[in-house]
């Protein structure tokens, strides 16, 4: 789906083309070891990215990580809702790279992200996306009460 | 090294309570500074400066502020990430605008802090969508009565005694 959407932007550009389509790949919370070198604490990270097939100004997006416990779902953190510019170099995409939040390492549970919001078009247009990372994956570190 | 220091070196590792602690302690520790600034501003329609490895353009047009951004040395400025509306009064403007350039501070040093080796410009100019002297920030977009109650429920002061430490 990204390399099809790459595709028509590569082939139509920005003018004329395709119906404009967003999509919002949700990837699965991870246990990162960035912070832990610099500031000695455990975080779960969740690597939200919006690829549209034309460009786009910004992508804004509410996201949450969700758990698994006792074959029940629970949101266990809901982040603030986050902005994003798309770059000169990828005018077509937005990074969410600092969507975190700090963990109890040691204690396994398991995580899914989900994410929803809308993408701004340059053409003015707007584009309602959504994602999820679907599977839950283990982890081992827990997020606190919140 | 101080913590404020390290908030300047974090970039996108800034987590949401510090960039929250950071806003308040920047609205208070720069609070002369903003003053003047935001006179220059209302006087002169535009003001430039930088912090951490940012540069901030801030424009009044409209009875309205808004600001650009770019990393020092670079040429393409961010698409305009915030605003705010100025009203009649002078001196509500110059408080309006000592948050606002608060906010704008720490959306900059999230987005371009100093000395590190990856260009985070590369991954786009990100920030929270509220800002943190809007209560629609502790609710998330939802109720303001919400955001006023978890506004109360927000303890920062750990973070803030330790931004405050030298």
């Amino acid at each position: 789906m990204i390399g099809l959407l790459a595709a028509q932007f590569l082939f139509f550009g920005d003018e004329g083309g395709p119906e404009p389509e967003c999509i919002l790949n949700v990837e699965h919370p991870h246990l990162s070891t960035s912070l832990k070198e610099t500031l000695g604490i455990s975080v779960i990270k969740l690597n939200i990215t919006s690829i549209c097939n034309v460009p786009q100004i910004h992508t804004r997006i509410a996201s949450k990580i969700l758990k698994a416990e006792n074959s029940q779902e629970s949101v266990a953190h809901v982040f603030p809702i986050r902005i994003v510019a798309s770059t000169s170099k990828l005018p077509q995409t937005a990074f969410f790279k600092n969507i975190f939040i700090q963990c109890i390492p040691g204690v396994k549970a398991s995580y899914r992200g989900f994410a929803a919001g809308t993408v701004k078009l340059k053409s003015g247009k707007e584009v309602s996306v959504s994602g999820s990372s679907e599977k839950f994956v283990a982890v081992n570190c827990t997020i606190g009460a919140q | 090294m101080s913590y404020f220091e390290e908030c300047l070196r974090l970039g996108e590792w800034l987590g949401q309570d510090d960039r929250r602690a950071l806003y308040k302690y920047l609205v208070v520790e720069n609070k002369e500074i903003y003053r003047k600034q935001a006179i220059s501003l209302l006087r002169n329609s535009q003001l430039q400066r930088t912090i951490a490895s940012g540069e901030i353009l801030f424009t009044c047009k409209n009875q309205k502020v808004s600001y650009v951004a770019r990393k020092i040395n670079t040429d393409n400025f961010t698409p305009e990430m915030r605003e705010i509306k100025l009203s009649g009064f002078k001196f509500r403007n110059i408080a309006k605008l000592r948050k606002f350039f608060a906010q704008s501070d720490v959306d900059v040093i999230q987005n371009y802090p100093i000395s590190v080796e990856k260009d985070f410009s590369e991954s786009g100019f990100g920030i929270d969508a509220y800002p943190y002297y809007d209560l629609s920030y502790y609710s998330n977009g939802k109720s303001r009565v919400i955001g006023l109650i978890n506004k109360v429920r927000t303890n920062d002061r750990e973070l803030l005694s330790k931004l405050r430490t030298l």
